[in-house]
């Protein structure tokens, strides 16, 4: 059984995903604020997705879970004055996924669309862990072109 | 649905060729210099060809036509596949005119991207493919990971049924005899710039 670790799971994307692959029939575990990060060493598939923490996990977990996915944000692409540490954030966990280059990494570069229809975000996972030498997939943008 | 492919006869275009020619409902159109449908000498030919269709997949280079095709097609099909390459990430550790023109044609595609009458459009960044290792080009070089066609295929696919993904980026990686034939193409080449 495929052992899936997800952080942020109480809303948003985080929340979906872990919906997706508990009736998927994974074994999933969540991971909230407060929660034991040593403890996902190990898993098979680990969502980095709560923002906040998302550089620490890179660092202290790329080496010990079978794959990982960040998310990442078009920001990066499209950077936005009205959110200038998030564009900062995003930027070196961008550069720090690319640095490292690793193929069990995948970077998705979220936008608004991608929050408003979370199935295309499960869709572009699921199509990743068929076809790893895809490294980085990137949402179109939908009203302000970094949103 | 009627899908244009540029560069049919060889290559990615001639994988997708055949890829659509055996899906009902599809007519294939393929475009190359072998039949009269140069994306330089014959621009003019190639846009009356490709206007309307419902899928125009813009993939032979020849140096800035691409990104002139880009122009020329954005509102005159419904979708479009742009066949990028990795290469326009390292400018500084490539410096030849290809990479500037794939940086030219990403930078098109994302505009596309922000428009929100824009078409959909997917933007392949392209990584080294197996099977198109040319020994007389420095800028064709094999890697750890090398796409096949399939790969490719299956990620025109996808996107087929997920247009709201914008661009698809394949994993490069240079081995050490790989970043040698570098060294003696580009004296200039910085070392750190190379993931091994």
């Amino acid at each position: 059984m495929l052992k899936v670790g997800i952080t942020g799971t109480t809303r948003g994307l985080g929340q979906v995903l872990h919906d997706h692959f508990v009736n998927k029939g994974c074994h999933v575990t969540a991971f909230n604020r407060g929660s034991d990060m040593s403890a996902a060493a190990g898993c098979d598939l680990l969502i980095n997705n709560a923002y906040g923490i998302q550089m620490d996990i890179l660092n202290q977990l790329y080496a010990s879970v079978g794959k990982m996915v960040v998310m990442g944000s078009i920001v990066t692409d499209f950077p936005d004055v009205e959110m200038p540490d998030y564009t900062v954030q995003k930027t070196k966990l961008e550069e720090r996924v690319l640095e490292l280059n690793l193929p069990n990494i995948l970077l998705l570069k979220l936008s608004s669309t991608a929050y408003n229809d979370s199935q295309v975000v499960i869709d572009a996972i699921e199509y990743w862990l068929s076809n790893p030498l895809v490294n980085v997939i990137s949402f179109r943008a939908t009203g302000a072109p970094n949103r | 649905m009627k899908v244009v492919i540029t560069g049919h006869t060889h290559g990615i275009g001639k994988a997708l060729y055949e890829h659509f020619q055996t899906f009902g409902g599809w007519e294939v159109v393929g475009l190359s210099r072998s039949n009269g449908y140069d994306i330089d000498q014959d621009f003019d030919k190639v846009i009356e060809a490709a206007s309307g269709c419902f899928l125009f997949i813009n993939n032979a280079y020849r140096d800035q036509q691409q990104t002139k095709l880009v122009h020329a097609l954005k509102n005159r099909v419904t979708k479009m596949i742009v066949m990028g390459s990795v290469s326009r990430l390292y400018p500084e550790l490539i410096h030849t005119d290809y990479v500037h023109d794939k940086q030219e044609l990403a930078e098109a595609c994302r505009l596309i991207s922000i428009d929100p009458n824009g078409i959909d459009v997917l933007h392949l960044d392209l990584s080294f493919i197996e099977g198109m290792l040319d020994s007389e080009d420095p800028t064709h070089f094999v890697s750890d990971y090398n796409l096949k066609f399939e790969e490719i295929v299956s990620a025109v696919n996808f996107w087929l049924t997920n247009p709201k993904i914008r661009q698809m980026e394949f994993r490069w990686k240079l081995t050490p005899f790989v970043f040698d034939q570098l060294k003696r193409a580009f004296p200039t080449l910085d070392p750190s710039r190379v993931t091994f």
